[in-house]
């Protein structure tokens, strides 16, 4: 995993608290595939259920990343492409489509940005993202996806979405 | 089996004097006529001689005639004829050697018949040899071959030598005491010293100088361990490195000397001599060391009575470690008298004793270090023994194996397996809390001690920490070969480090340390937390400022409560009511039970909490009834009683206030919503106050005597029912007897009733079966303690009824 | 006998006074640590961390955290737990705290009266600068 930031996260008990929280929980679909020793930085293999639209075979890996003003602001979270070492059944991994999930992996997702509160966790962002993806009809990439991915900056919490999609 | 003489002979044929031609001419008549001067060849009588211990006088002492020189002259002209004829002769010599020694038996024989045969030998053949006027050459040919018969026949396998066991025997009564005594003072009434002189000359003309020095050092290093063994065992306060290097001087290097110096050249004799007496003491210090080594383990654990010899052993390793090494400069001087002895004099016994302590000091050393663990592990490391002792003596261990070896490595071999137990230990933590918490030292850990010497010591204790890395260090040397692998320079000195070190982490002390420090401070009553302040000081610098922050809280709260209950205004302030305020969080030990308090005391609270919720806004209280320190004081009739206790027991206490009936565990439990087994013990406590009585099992009933009459314990409760005094009762029987055993028992538990009080207490102890007294009228009550008084049972005064002693 | 109680030291836990069950086990929404306990910036708990409690929502948090919270534009001056405008009620903390607090909220007030000027626009993306 990158590198680590200097010191202790302030809200170091809360982090802690939610790891726990995610390891019992075990989440249906959801898998904590990686995790820092800060437990600030996670990858999760997610896999849809129920919508024929992903397979379950299809796995999809997300990175989460706590930032140092986590929990007032969000955590920086993207799909990414990620290989497992020994996941022989994985098809390529990619990033899913999806009208609000750009090629990069960056999302397009209330909860990640203006509709953030610290009520949220990571838990509740995983749920999110799960059925951003469940409860999609259509696999097609944002229209303007190919401008954006161009001119993107490396983190999504620099881009100022909107969100003018009600049935996210 | 032995071949005939004449086989021998035939194979090697030995001419002897008995070979020469018996010719008539000139020559031939010398020859006769030598030979016949020179017959016998062998002394004649030599056993007997010896015995009587005679001084030969022979042809020596008789001038040779004219006729023998000019006979002399003319055999032995040249070289060649003077070796021929010494060569005849010493066969001839060896055939009377050998058939001497073999057909005489010598089993009889003391040394000195010994010595006196050889020198009647020597001095019958140097008598010949003396006249016959050899060359140089040609005598140190003889001399040499007759030495040779001397040594085969007299020494011959060394194993078996009669000769050389006397010798020993001889030079062992001579060394008893030092030679250089004047012979006034010596203890032997016959003068050894001169005779010893003759004899070591002899036996050096002998070419028997080995085998005299060999004898030499043997005894010699049976008397150094000897006297090692006999003084330093156990001797474990006295410098004895002086004493020790003393004693050679004097009992052992002196004989060793005077015995030397006749045996070899004087030109080396100085540097002969003081080589022999470096290594003299060098057998003795290792003596001493082997010594020390199997008495290690007492050795520390008697540390510190026994830190002299501890330093000692330190240097005697060390001057090992120098010579082993040859490091020092004056050793090198001794190093290079080595070689010189061995070359110029090829003294094998000087290798002998230069080689006798084949150990070197890294032997040594692990030697100690062996025997230390071993004995440990039996004497120690096992479920037999105290934790506190396991502590001691892993402290006594540091400090003396830190003299030992400074630098610490012989420490950490040592200290392993120590560590690897105090781990399994479950109570180790818990003890060792104890321990640096105590200031009285009862465990005798002087970790206290330790821990106070840290801040004295912080200053070196940080430089020390702060290790140059090996790397960097330009005066860097490597650690000793004798080191363990993961050894690490520098972090051995400290105790306590060293004790925290054992475990993995620090939090395990620190929660022991929480959990300690917590219970002290439920039990602190005037919010002084300047002690505990000190300690937890102390601490920090150990274990690092941030590390308690529990106990910070803590302390604080303690602190703030005292200033929130100056600032309360108290109100009436009969009683006085105060509270310790805590954090509840961050109180792990905080133990909450039930306890319904006296009302009075409950309003106080209530009170208390409103105008603390006034001061501090936003917050309110929860009381913690079990906790805290009561003080009260019970008026009884005629005497008054102070006490301080803890709040249940005050509560249980307050139910019987004003109360003159007796009350059960039951109902009290009920009312104060304690279980009953509390409820039980706070009795108990009373009861041994003497302020409650024990009526039954469960009845308790105040202790108010009139008089000041001690109490007296009754072991068993249940009041037991004397025949006796059934019978002691009078012949007209009162229709209530039944109930006098009750009565008596009750009275003699409480001197003094009223009648009221006699009616519920008989009420309650008959039991039913025996009669109802429910039934009961006051009247036939009244009756049958009047007729008690009357049969002088009980008396009644002032309205109360006694029993009548 | 008479009882007569001269002193009586007592030990008390304080504790926030939270309306509603349970008190004991309520965290604070942000730190998710319990009110009677610190924030993550304070040691010592009590004056030194007040408590905050909410007028409208009944929503509760420690100072620090919602202040935390309240000064970041993107908070709205919304409470985090169930997004309605965020009010607070007096009492728990000093006077310095309050109006710092206040000013917050009341900066808040005034952007949403202000009225909405930008959720019109189509977004851009943005190298690092975020326009407000």
């Amino acid at each position: 995993m990158p590198r680590t930031p200097a010191g202790p996260h302030p809200f170091q008990r809360r982090l802690l608290k939610e790891y726990q929280g995610l390891v019992k929980a075990n989440l249906p679909g959801i898998t904590m595939v990686q995790h820092a020793d800060t437990m600030s930085e996670y990858i999760f293999r997610i896999q849809v259920q129920h919508n024929p639209l992903y397979p379950e075979n299809d796995r999809y890996y997300l990175s989460v990343r706590i930032t140092r003003e986590y929990p007032v602001d969000s955590p920086q979270v993207q799909f990414i492409k990620y290989e497992e070492l020994d996941d022989e059944e994985a098809s390529e991994a990619k990033i899913p489509i999806h009208p609000h999930i750009y090629s990069n992996g960056h999302i397009c997702l209330n909860l990640l940005g203006d509709d953030w509160t610290p009520a949220c966790s990571v838990e509740s962002v995983l749920l999110s993202v799960q059925s951003l993806l469940g409860t999609n009809q259509v696999l097609e990439r944002p229209p303007d996806n190919d401008s954006y991915v161009r001119h993107a900056p490396l983190n999504p919490k620099l881009t100022k979405f909107t969100y003018h999609d009600d049935d996210v | 089996m032995s071949l005939p003489a004449n086989v021998i002979n035939s194979i090697l044929p030995r001419p002897t004097l008995q070979d020469l031609p018996q010719n008539q001419s000139d020559i031939d008549n010398d020859i006769h006529y030598l030979l016949n001067w020179l017959s016998p060849y062998f002394p004649s009588d030599l056993a007997a001689q010896s015995k009587q211990r005679h001084n030969s006088s022979h042809k020596s002492t008789i001038a040779p005639s004219q006729r023998l020189r000019s006979a002399i002259r003319s055999c032995l002209k040249d070289d060649s004829s003077q070796q021929e004829f010494v060569r005849l002769y010493i066969n001839s010599i060896n055939r009377e050697f050998h058939r001497f020694f073999s057909t005489t038996s010598l089993d009889d024989f003391e040394f000195m018949d010994y010595y006196t045969l050889i020198r009647l030998v020597l001095d019958y053949y140097n008598g010949c040899i003396a006249q016959l006027h050899l060359s140089r050459l040609v005598k140190n040919l003889f001399q040499r071959n007759l030495n040779a018969l001397f040594q085969t026949h007299l020494i011959g396998s060394h194993s078996n030598s009669r000769f050389l066991g006397l010798l020993r025997d001889y030079l062992s009564s001579c060394l008893v005491t030092p030679l250089l005594e004047s012979p006034t003072t010596h203890k032997n009434s016959h003068n050894p010293s001169k005779t010893l002189i003759d004899v070591i000359t002899t036996l050096s003309s002998l070419n028997m100088t080995n085998e005299v020095n060999y004898i030499l050092i043997r005894l010699s290093i049976q008397k150094i361990q000897k006297y090692v063994a006999l003084n330093c065992s156990r001797v474990w306060d006295v410098a004895l490195l002086h004493q020790i290097s003393q004693f050679i001087q004097s009992e052992v290097y002196s004989n060793f000397s005077v015995i030397v110096a006749y045996s070899t050249d004087s030109g080396l004799a100085d540097e002969i001599n003081n080589a022999y007496l470096y290594e003299l003491i060098k057998i003795a210090y290792d003596e001493l060391v082997s010594l020390r080594i199997k008495e290690i383990f007492e050795l520390v654990v008697s540390f510190p009575s026994s830190r002299i010899a501890l330093d000692e052993l330190y240097q005697c390793l060390l001057i090992k470690y120098n010579h082993d090494h040859y490091n020092d400069r004056s050793h090198h001087d001794i190093s290079q008298t080595h070689n010189l002895i061995n070359d110029v004099t090829n003294l094998t016994s000087f290798e002998n004793l230069a080689n006798y302590s084949l150990k070197t000091q890294s032997y040594q050393r692990s030697k100690l270090v062996e025997t230390f663990i071993d004995l440990s592990h039996s004497h120690l490391l096992h479920s037999g023994s105290n934790t506190i002792d396991v502590i001691t003596t892993y402290t006594k261990t540091i400090n003396s194996f830190l003299i030992i070896d400074p630098k610490g490595v012989l420490l950490d071999k040592v200290v392993r397996p120590i560590r690897r137990y105090l781990k399994t230990r479950e109570d180790i933590i818990i003890k060792l809390v104890h321990g640096l918490l105590d200031e009285n030292d009862e465990a005798k850990l002087g970790l206290a001690r330790e821990l106070r010497a840290t801040k004295r010591n912080k200053s070196t204790y940080t430089s020390e920490s702060t290790n140059i890395e090996d790397g960097l260090d330009l005066h860097w040397i490597p650690d000793p070969i004798d080191a363990l692998p993961d050894f690490k320079k520098g972090k051995v000195s400290d105790i306590i480090e060293s004790l925290i070190s054992i475990f993995d982490s620090k939090d395990i002390f620190i929660d022991e340390f929480t959990k300690l420090f917590g219970e002290k401070l439920l039990q602190l009553h005037n919010y002084d937390v300047s002690e505990i302040e000190e300690h937890l000081d102390l601490l920090k610098t150990r274990f690092g400022k941030g590390e308690f922050t529990m106990l910070d809280i803590m302390i604080r709260d303690i602190q703030e409560s005292k200033i929130i209950n100056e600032i309360l205004p108290t109100g009436s302030s009969n009683p006085r009511f105060h509270s310790s305020i805590l954090s509840h969080l961050y109180w792990t030990s905080l133990e909450s039970k039930e306890l319904r308090v006296p009302e009075l005391i409950q309003n106080k609270f209530d009170d208390y909490n409103s105008k603390f919720s006034k001061l501090k806004r936003g917050r309110n209280l929860k009381f913690v009834p079990n906790l805290g320190l009561v003080k009260l004081n019970l008026k009884f009739k005629n005497r008054t009683m102070y006490f301080e206790v803890s709040p249940d027991k005050a509560a249980v206490i307050s139910l019987f206030d004003e109360e003159e009936n007796e009350l059960s565990v039951d109902s009290i439990a009920n009312k104060l919503n304690m279980s009953q087994y509390d409820v039980s013990k706070c009795l108990s406590f009373w009861v041994g106050e003497n302020v409650l009585l024990e009526l039954t099992r469960t009845l308790y009933i105040i202790n108010d005597d009139e008089e000041d009459i001690p109490f007296e314990e009754t072991g068993n409760s249940i009041p037991s029912i004397s025949a006796a005094s059934t019978e002691s009762v009078g012949n007209k029987e009162h229709e209530l007897i039944v109930l006098w055993p009750h009565l008596n028992t009750i009275l003699e538990n409480i001197t003094s009733l009223s009648f009221e009080r006699i009616k519920s207490l008989l009420k309650l102890t008959v039991p039913k079966e025996k009669m109802d007294l429910t039934t009961l009228k006051d009247s036939q009550l009244e009756d049958f303690l009047d007729w008690l008084v009357d049969e002088n049972k009980i008396l009644l005064s002032a309205g109360t009824y006694k029993l009548k002693r | 006998m008479k009882v007569e109680i001269v002193e009586w030291h007592a030990f008390s836990t304080w504790h926030w006074d939270i309306p509603g069950t349970g008190y004991e086990d309520e965290l604070c929404g942000i730190c998710r640590v319990s009110f009677d306990g610190t924030c993550p910036n304070c040691k010592y708990p009590g004056d030194g961390c007040p408590i905050v409690l909410g007028l409208g929502c009944s929503h509760n948090f420690h100072l620090h955290c919602i202040m935390k919270w309240l000064e970041q534009d993107t908070s709205k001056g919304l409470c985090p737990m169930c997004r309605q405008i965020f009010l607070f009620k007096e009492g728990t903390f000093g006077a310095e705290d309050g109006k710092k607090l206040q000013r917050l909220v009341d900066g808040h007030k005034a952007t949403r009266e202000r009225g909405p000027n930008e959720s019109d626009q189509e977004f851009e993306a943005f190298d690092g600068q975020q326009v407000e």
